[in-house]
């Protein structure tokens, strides 16, 4: 078998301009752990002018799986992330990842190859078909226009025409050659995705998808239609006891190991989570839907599910939230229009995240009599439906057929408010829920502002959960009730100190007013960057599982982070590492990504929030789902859950934060670029010279 | 796998787990392949092969399909993660209707092991102590009869094309991979593993159909709260 | 918290506070369901206002259900339209005391409910007396 401790030691480069193979050995990237790091560093050798927009040829996509993906990991397992140059974010479309889970990057590894690079332009509509070692490019003509599921069955019926329902089949015509009872696991566009690329996502199978960043577009402009990948290979193990007793480990700390008794825990939490949870996966469906919960390749918790009508399979969080408020409004209660709504983004391969800010704008204007028929931003959908699955599955229609309101809308939503002449104004009082880079407002700058902060000196939306289940929801909840908290303010401070290696400071969970703009908040945004870098986006730990911080299962309610990312990581790679070594790693995959923003035109002076951030306090209702925030605080000596809703940031001592930022990371505060120490303490002595080359290295000018 | 006709049988003195095990007809010695069976002539010369002391039973509906036993199956039998060699095989419909969304293929250490039969070297064999019906892969010489022979889709016994033996589940006797004891007397790889707890060992021979085994695994358990039967209708709170 | 709890008001409060009012002047409160947002409810009145003060008891939310509802009403913009609607700025007063606790929702709601009860108790006990009065 080739592969060897977690890695199958080749990487697949495809240029899609001529056609032709090339294998990258992983062992040159390997230092870099897998996913986002390895990803980062092969663009930053292959893309030479990272200027480019998304749509140039010159763009170069990275599809990485990690040394963990396909094994028994608990829920990192299932992962995949996708980097290139992205076309979502506003004006500038940065260099950006989105990651997505199921089953891609397991037969991925079982088929031999630990990633894909892409570059060039096929000059014909493509897909690529990967058998075990066998690739090649397939005429994608027929698929071009289809939908996400019509163009994954389709690609089924091709790779494996003799396949009969379940049973196994060979790869090929020896008789070692290979044989799966699975599917081949599929990532595509949807249908014509060039028409919407902006809004365009990636997806696989029923409701895994990367959806930020605009990589459908991406790979449309690279007339690629969807990548096929089937394995029957294996992922070598380097102590394969070690992981077995690290995953029966990991089950106390789960419902693996509660089915009988799961515990009653009030808020939120990532591991311990009972199935189809937190987000209600299950219970999108209405009263009666019977259903199943649903996982990725190896997870413990199975977020998803899928129903006994078929109708919102796979789908969870904003494939749901983007339109069950509205269903909810509509009809007080959650009906068949939420899982329907779910299936036309799923299939329509639009990303939810971006339609449900969308929505909530598009709600406003109508209620105000500017959108509508015969209005000034004139529309035909059927709003006296509004709630109803015929109003979303109209409203996705229009933007896939660049249609009504779609035909600004598929040109993403910054562009679309530009066009109407609304964008400065709607950011301005917060109706158009866009909080940095034209990018929907996910948990609030003026409140969570670890969350903010990361999304804003980093590239979209952070999406990353490991403060926000312990700082805001699980308080938040409680606090709606009326109820204490099972782990209190102080507690929560000192579990977090424990866990956040390096810093271990308590202070890092402080959102009071003065907390929010300190030193230790730089540290907490610091951290959260270098630790989801490396064991998230490059190991690919799911975020709806790690960190495990606040473990109801856990002694003292503490989780298995910083210990069990480690014991997984050694017992598949059997390379011994520490937490602070995985750390570092992530230090420099952040830098590198700095420098490429860097390059692409960052710097401090455009690192500013929408206007609403500074001037408008939240009100439930107007930006997204969120209930009103409350957080802990360290005042008066003392630490409390509080209510700091309605707050918002001061503009200078944000800007006084984001120096105190820069100065932590070794930037240069006056511009926030790496200066050359920096980077060469970290090995990145190459990137100095680059963005020397272009006048960008901090400190030197 | 049981004839309907037979259970008339029951009642003469004979055990129904004898019964159960017994092999009508005639034609099957006590000596197959030349490994010696063990086994016990029943009335009517019906010849039974001991049954396994144990059994895996599934509830598919708890299942997630996260593929976690197959990961673990795969990585204690052979030191790696890889479905194309685990003995348990979970296949889905993405876009499939509960519950036939999923279908899981797993050993049911049939009464009358038809692998068993159609081996000629007696490479798949009953172990002489557990019952258990497995692949000896020194006597394998690769002729896949016992795959060919499996009367399910997809066939429990597959083919190994690494090693290039057949192979199926043991129960987990033979894990050279995993520290812990294996077998209906220790653990069982997948069941340990499962997040949902939905496989369950047993050493009753369960009652089952065509369609498999009928395992309930949720029904007055935890499971009734965790809301799989869809959204609480909710409503307005005034007064 | 403040105790019981408010001063007495004559009879011209008493109607004032009591009365129905016009859609414009409503409160807009919402159910609230974590993670899908806020469903708006309009409230018309005191006496709507004290009902939809709804103590939960949080059973709904165990096992990460989000499925729980929660009558939501934010405290800043209650205790504002008491102030400016019904003029009574004593209860309003007593509502922000409550509200620059920081205390979360929850916590606030039986103080607020409590409130708000004895309030329209104190209308109710003058109303029935003018009413007496003139049968």
């Amino acid at each position: 078998m080739a592969s060897k401790n977690g890695y199958c030691g080749k990487i697949l480069k495809v240029d899609l301009t001529t056609g032709e193979f090339e294998t990258i050995p992983t062992e040159k990237y390997e230092k870099w752990g897998g996913g986002h790091g390895i990803g980062s560093a092969i663009f930053f050798d292959l893309c030479e002018d990272k200027t480019v927009a998304g749509t140039d040829p010159k763009n170069v996509v990275t599809i990485m799986t990690s040394p963990l993906s396909g094994t028994l990991a608990p829920s990192v397992s299932g992962r995949c992330e996708v980097q290139g140059i992205g076309i979502q974010a506003y004006p500038t479309g940065w260099y950006t990842r989105s990651n997505f889970g199921g089953r891609f990057s397991t037969q991925l590894k079982f088929a031999g190859w630990d990633g894909i690079v892409l570059t060039g332009k096929s000059p014909k509509k493509v897909w690529l078909n990967i058998v075990n070692g066998d690739v090649k490019l397939e005429d994608a003509t027929d698929l071009w226009g289809l939908n996400t599921r019509e163009t994954q069955e389709e690609i089924w019926a091709s790779v494996e025409p003799s396949k009969k329902d379940n049973d196994w089949v060979s790869l090929g015509v020896a008789r070692d050659a290979g044989r799966t009872t699975q599917h081949p696991a599929v990532l595509t566009t949807g249908p014509n995705a060039e028409l919407f690329g902006p809004m365009a996502a990636l997806m696989h199978d029923a409701g895994n998808g990367a959806g930020q960043g605009g990589f459908g577009g991406v790979f449309a402009s690279k007339n690629l239609k969807a990548v096929s990948v089937i394995g029957t290979g294996g992922v070598d193990i380097a102590d394969p006891n070690a992981l077995m007793e690290a995953r029966l480990w990991s089950n106390d700390y789960s419902f693996a190991g509660h089915h009988d008794d799961p515990v009653e825990y009030v808020g939120l939490t990532s591991f311990a989570c009972t199935p189809g949870k937190p987000l209600a996966s299950v219970q999108e469906w209405s009263e009666g839907t019977q259903s199943r919960p649903q996982g990725c390749v190896g997870c413990v918790r199975n977020c998803r599910g899928r129903s006994d009508n078929g109708v919102g399979n796979e789908s969870q969080c904003v494939d749901f939230f983007w339109y069950d408020v509205h269903d909810i409004k509509a009809n007080g209660h959650v009906t068949a229009a939420t899982p329907r709504a779910a299936d036309a983004v799923q299939l329509a391969g639009v990303n939810a995240f971006a339609v449900e800010a969308a929505v909530l704008w598009i709600e406003q204007l109508y209620n105000a009599g500017i959108m509508g028929k015969g209005k000034e931003i004139h529309s035909d959908l059927p709003f006296d439906k509004f709630g109803s699955a015929e109003w979303a599955e109209a409203f996705i229609g229009c933007i896939v057929n660049q249609t009504d309101i779609g035909a600004e809308l598929c040109k993403g939503i910054s562009q679309a408010a530009k066009a109407w002449g609304r964008l400065e104004m709607d950011t301005a009082s917060g109706i158009l829920p866009l909080q940095e880079y034209g990018l929907p407002h996910h948990y609030d700058a003026r409140t969570e502002v670890e969350w903010g902060y990361g999304s804003l000196i980093g590239e979209r939306d952070i999406n990353e959960h490991d403060f926000n289940w312990h700082v805001y929801w699980t308080p938040t909840i409680n606090g709606l009730e009326g109820k204490e908290t099972a782990v209190s303010a102080k507690r929560l401070s000192e579990i977090f100190a424990k866990k956040t290696v390096p810093y271990n400071d308590p202070m890092m969970v402080d959102y009071s007013d003065e907390g929010i703009y300190s030193e230790a908040m730089a540290k907490t945004v610091a951290w959260h960057r270098h630790y989801t870098r490396f064991f998230k986006q490059s190991i690919g730990f799911c975020d709806w599982a790690w960190a495990d911080m606040v473990n109801p299962y856990g002694p003292d309610s503490e989780g298995m982070t910083p210990e069990g990312e480690i014991r997984f990581i050694n017992a598949v790679t059997g390379k011994g590492m520490t937490f602070e070594e995985g750390m570092e790693i992530g230090r420099r995959i952040w830098n590198l990504d700095r420098a490429i923003w860097i390059l692409q035109g960052r710097h401090r002076d455009v690192e500013k929030f929408a206007e609403y951030i500074y001037t408008t306090g939240a009100q439930p209702g107007t930006t997204t789902y969120e209930a009103p925030y409350t957080m802990p605080v360290f005042e008066n000596n003392e630490w409390s859950y509080k209510s700091v809703a309605g707050r918002i940031l001061d503009r200078d001592k944000c800007e006084e934060w984001k120096t105190r930022f820069f100065e932590l990371e070794g930037w240069d505060p006056a511009s926030g670029w790496p200066t050359r120490a920096t980077l060469e303490e970290l090995d990145l002595a190459n990137v100095a010279e680059e963005l020397e080359k272009a006048g960008k290295l901090g400190g030197s000018v | 796998m049981v004839d309907n006709d037979t259970k008339d049988v029951v009642g003469q003195g004979i055990s129904r787990r004898q019964f159960m095990t017994g092999v009508g007809g005639a034609g099957v010695g006590m000596i197959l392949g030349g490994l010696v069976v063990k086994g016990f002539i029943l009335p009517d010369e019906v010849v039974a092969m001991a049954a396994s002391e144990g059994y895996l039973l599934i509830d598919t509906k708890k299942c997630a399909g996260c593929a976690s036993c197959m990961m673990a199956c795969s990585l204690t039998h052979h030191g790696e993660t890889n479905m194309s060699l685990s003995r348990i095989q979970i296949t889905q419909d993405p876009w499939g209707k509960f519950p036939d969304d999923i279908d899981i293929a797993v050993c049911r250490q049939c009464p009358y092991p038809s692998c068993v039969e159609a081996c000629p070297t007696g490479a798949m064999h009953v172990d002489t102590e557990t019952g258990v019906r497995t692949v000896d892969d020194t006597k394998c010489i690769g002729c896949e009869r016992c795959v060919a022979a499996c009367p399910f889709t997809p066939s429990r016994t597959l083919w190994n094309s690494v090693d290039q033996h057949a192979q199926k589940c043991d129960l987990c006797m033979n894990t050279p991979f995993w520290d812990q004891e294996g077998g209906p007397d220790g653990k069982r790889a997948c069941e340990e593993v499962c997040p949902m707890g939905a496989i369950k060992f047993t050493r009753e021979l369960p009652v089952q159909s065509e369609a498999g085994y009928e395992i309930d695994l949720r029904t007055g358990t935890a499971w009734d709260r965790l809301g799989f039967g869809g959204s609480p209708q909710s409503g307005g709170h005034l007064g | 918290m403040s105790d019981a709890l408010l001063s007495a008001i004559d009879g011209d409060a008493a109607g004032r506070l009591m009365r129905h009012l016009e859609p414009d002047d409503a409160l807009e409160a919402g159910i609230l369901t974590p993670m899908a947002g806020t469903r708006v409810v309009r409230l018309f009145s005191l006496e709507e206002a004290e009902r939809f003060l709804v103590v939960h008891d949080g059973s709904a939310t165990d096992h990460g259900n989000m499925r729980a509802t929660v009558n939501y009403v934010d405290p800043a913009r209650l205790s504002q339209w008491i102030a400016e609607k019904f003029g009574d700025t004593e209860l309003a007063s007593a509502l922000d005391e409550l509200i620059a606790t920081r205390k979360a929702y929850g916590f606030l709601v039986p103080d607020f409910k409590a409130l708000l009860a004895e309030r329209i108790g104190q209308c109710e006990e003058l109303l029935a007396t003018v009413s007496d009065g003139q049968a």
